[in-house]
């Protein structure tokens, strides 16, 4: 018999509990999946309540006896220590990693696939069009979780030397984590889009793969455990320090700074008012504090969308003292229309505690980027389940006023949606306080492009997600300071929405300044 | 005659501590080497050495041929090699193991096996977490005969066996022994000096000396001499002669290369006065302590 086959036999007659396990975890996972699919939301009865909610750790159970399996299986000829039996018996090595390959392929990939198959098949898509990025999807989450378990398991003797290493990963990471974020702040808008960002997660990523891929093959080959675990600890290291790059100029690169009439978006900040409170900030056991700074936003042309990707704010005083807390993350959609939004900007306390009373002066910067709707077209609403070529299998949101609930395959749909609500058959949906009605008549919807060719990472093929309209807060006069109403937009069958694709047009960066302001009078109370 | 074993300064150290320091060794084709040695001489490190279970720091070695750095996957078809302290897959039953094993040997003989089997009384049905140690070793021992291998390698096989399962596996080493190499560790002296053939003694991690069992055997003597009228210790002596002392009229060494022309005549030079000569052969035993002793004195 083929060597591989002939271990690949012993490991099946040993292991079939943890199979067992895991093959039941897999069935348990399809069936619940279908579950979902037929009864979600209403939660029509109790015991489907406690079905759909334990249903919700299946995946980290199933997850988890994969781990478990693939750790089993390769451990049982374990490449560590000189002890082993099997070390000086005839194995050849390739045949030993062949082996072990084909157990995780025929216990864990084979049934995943075919389960992903049938839900494929079940949600209403063509499993021959979707064939191909089906087998692509196996190279996001499972990849990566079963080729990072088998290095784990090449690198360890048993089942606890690997808790040890996760554990080592974990208190690495975490190490990693705090000392980017104290020394490194600007890092965490690191998923800010830019090209020069995606290069570095690109290298990064390689790294880290390239060497949990290689690792388990040499470890296999040469039995060099300590090698082996400095070559996967030095690719965390070279990882880290290219994490550690510092990340502004990166940003501030790859979004250009525009003059403000060149900017498709036009920013005022309304006069500041001043507060009678000597705020001391949010209570002691936290060391930030949010500033909140408000802006009037217009001149965002008819089918455009601008997205505040991050802000930076720079503090001048009097005094010379000059601080920063670098470029922070934002996720906000600038409309067309004049729309007041106000912004949350995290600062260190003691910095604000030190100069929240002073007048000074703030450069505020804003990395923007902007989209415009392409194939745009009207939908009609039906009462019923529909399909539309971009959205996916979709229907009306039971709960929701203004949610339609989406299923596409590998990942959700990217577009630009908007609803006038007035012209609807639907009414005008629940308005709040000091609403006016005429300022309150679109809903916009609005999801980023994703990649449309590698699928998101999971487990099932199927992406649910929900396309929300949420109603943009509109002011008549980009000058008020009037405290800003809105409403929630209510769809129905027979609403008439507008959908396009939005296209990516450009990156650009534009620059405000509060000439005069106190920090306490942007304190946001609110946030607490 | 061809070497099955041949090293050349081999060393192998773990950070400062010297395992094993510049070993030349030769081990001749056919024949049954003992390395002994006291525990922690580094008999063990230089056979995981030798099989390539650890890397060498420094030297070289040849086992069958070949590199030592290269003895993996099918260079295991020509050698059976059995540790004490190594891990076995408890899971399986003899039967099972056997028959696992049977695949990856070409030349794995089942009528040898089944002679085994008998020979060493194994229940083939019985889960090898069951078994006791010394049954467990007649179980890897007979994994690693089955297959008719050029070389056996075995490290410390008698360690902790009761005498008539130790007897056992000598019985099945010696059939074999006509047919392949036998290198074994041990610091069991008296069950080594019964059957090998070879015999290396590494200390701190040098090899001694290495050689027939037979001409260590004639090497080696315990020499008492009677002097009349009794002397003092002339000086220096011979440096062969270890451990001289004397007591009244009575000399007593031990000549390491005793030979029987020339030792007496050395005596009589040294000694005009010899009244008398006794000379008795050595256990193996004996001589390593004579050996060890030595050692400790430099």
């Amino acid at each position: 018999m083929i060597e591989f086959l002939h271990i690949f036999k012993k490991d099946v007659r040993r292991h079939w509990p943890e199979i067992l396990i895991s093959l039941s975890l897999v069935a348990l996972y399809t069936r619940h999946e279908l579950h979902l699919w037929q009864t979600s939301p209403e939660y029509a009865s109790i015991s489907s309540f406690v079905f759909v909610l334990s249903g919700r750790y299946i995946p980290f159970f199933l997850a988890l006896s994969w781990i478990f399996l693939i750790l089993r299986v390769v451990q049982s000829e374990t490449l560590v220590g000189d002890r082993q039996w099997w070390v000086t018996k005839p194995y050849v090595w390739w045949q030993l990693l062949i082996s072990k390959l084909f157990f995780i392929f025929v216990f864990i990939w084979v049934p995943l696939f075919h389960v992903q198959l049938f839900l494929l098949h079940h949600a209403g898509f063509s499993i021959l069009t979707n064939l191909g990025r089906l087998f692509l999807m196996q190279f996001t989450l499972p990849l990566v979780l079963f080729v990072s378990t088998f290095a784990l398991a090449s690198l360890t003797k048993n089942l606890v030397q690997a808790l040890l290493g996760v554990g080592v990963v974990v208190v690495v990471v975490v190490v990693v984590v705090v000392f980017i974020v104290g020394l490194w702040l600007d890092s965490l808008s690191g998923h800010m889009p830019s090209d020069s960002s995606l290069f570095m997660d690109r290298l990064e990523s390689l790294l880290l793969f390239g060497s949990i891929v290689l690792v388990p093959v040499c470890q296999f080959a040469r039995r060099r455990t300590w090698a082996s675990r400095i070559t996967i600890a030095a690719s965390v290291g070279a990882a880290t320090v290219l994490s550690l790059i510092p990340f502004a100029s990166r940003v501030e690169q790859s979004y250009p700074l525009v003059a403000t009439k060149d900017s498709p978006a036009q920013f005022t900040i309304p006069p500041i008012l001043e507060s009678q409170e000597n705020s001391s900030g949010l209570p002691g056991f936290t060391s930030d504090t949010l500033l909140s700074i408000p802006v009037n936003v217009s001149g965002v042309a008819p089918g455009s969308v601008v997205l505040i990707d991050g802000m930076k704010i720079t503090a001048d005083s009097p005094d010379d003292s000059h601080w920063t807390r670098g470029w922070v993350s934002e996720y906000r959609q600038l409309w067309p229309g004049t729309q007041r939004q106000n912004h949350s900007y995290e600062v260190k306390r003691k910095d604000y505690e030190r100069v929240k009373a002073r007048v000074l002066k703030l450069h505020i910067q804003l990395a923007l980027s902007e989209y415009e709707e392409v194939d745009a077209r009207t939908l009609i609403l039906p009462a019923a389940t529909f399909r539309n070529s971009d959205l996916g299998i979709c229907r009306l949101a039971l709960t929701g006023y203004q949610v339609l609930e989406c299923r596409k395959p590998f990942h959700s749909a990217a577009y630009m949606g908007r609803f006038d609500a007035p012209h609807s058959p639907c009414g005008s949906g629940r308005r709040f306080p000091n609403s006016s009605p005429a300022n309150l008549d679109v809903a916009y919807a609005w999801a980023n492009p994703t990649d449309e060719v590698f699928p998101d990472p999971g487990l099932n093929p199927i992406v649910e997600y929900q396309v929300t309209f949420n109603p943009v807060s509109r002011i008549p006069d980009a000058n008020s300071t009037s405290p800003v109403g809105y409403s929630v937009a209510t769809l129905c069958p027979g609403a008439e929405i507008r959908l396009a694709r939005p296209l990516f047009k450009r990156h650009f960066r534009t620059q405000l300044e509060l000439p005069a302001v106190r920090l306490q009078n942007l304190f946001e109370r609110a946030t607490f | 005659m061809p070497q099955a074993i041949h090293t050349e300064q081999l060393t192998k150290r773990f950070g400062r501590i010297t395992a094993v320091d510049c070993v030349n060794l030769d081990v001749p084709k056919g024949a049954l080497y003992a390395l002994v040695g006291q525990n922690g001489a580094g008999k063990t490190t230089t056979i995981k050495v030798l099989m390539n279970l650890i890397p060498v720091t420094q030297g070289f070695a040849t086992v069958l041929g070949t590199d030592s750095r290269n003895i993996r996957g099918k260079s295991y078809t020509q050698i059976g090699y059995v540790s004490e302290n190594q891990e076995i897959p408890e899971w399986m039953k003899v039967g099972s193991l056997l028959e696992y094993l049977r695949d990856f040997y070409p030349t794995w003989d089942s009528a040898l096996e089944q002679s085994l089997v008998k020979q060493f009384d194994l229940q083939l049905d019985r889960k090898i977490k069951t078994l006791s140690r010394g049954m467990k070793m007649k179980v890897a021992l007979a994994t690693a005969l089955a297959f008719d291998p050029r070389l056996i390698v075995l490290g410390e096989p008698f360690g902790g066996l009761d005498p008539l399962v130790r007897d056992q596996l000598i019985e099945s080493l010696l059939e074999r022994a006509a047919e392949s190499t036998v290198f074994i560790s041990s610091h069991d002296l008296a069950e080594i000096e019964n059957f090998s053939s070879h015999v290396g003694y590494l200390e701190s991690g040098k090899l001694l000396f290495s050689e027939e069992m037979s001409s260590l055997a004639t090497r080696f003597r315990e020499v008492e001499v009677i002097t009349d009228p009794a002397l003092p210790l002339p000086s220096p002596l011979p440096a062969s002669w270890l451990h001289p002392k004397s007591s009244g009229a009575l000399v007593r060494f031990i000549d390491s290369h005793f030979d029987e022309q020339n030792t007496p005549a050395d005596i009589q030079r040294i000694f005009p006065n010899a009244k008398d000569i006794q000379v008795r052969a050595l256990s193996l035993r004996a001589i390593f302590l004579a050996m060890a002793r030595k050692s400790e004195e430099a």
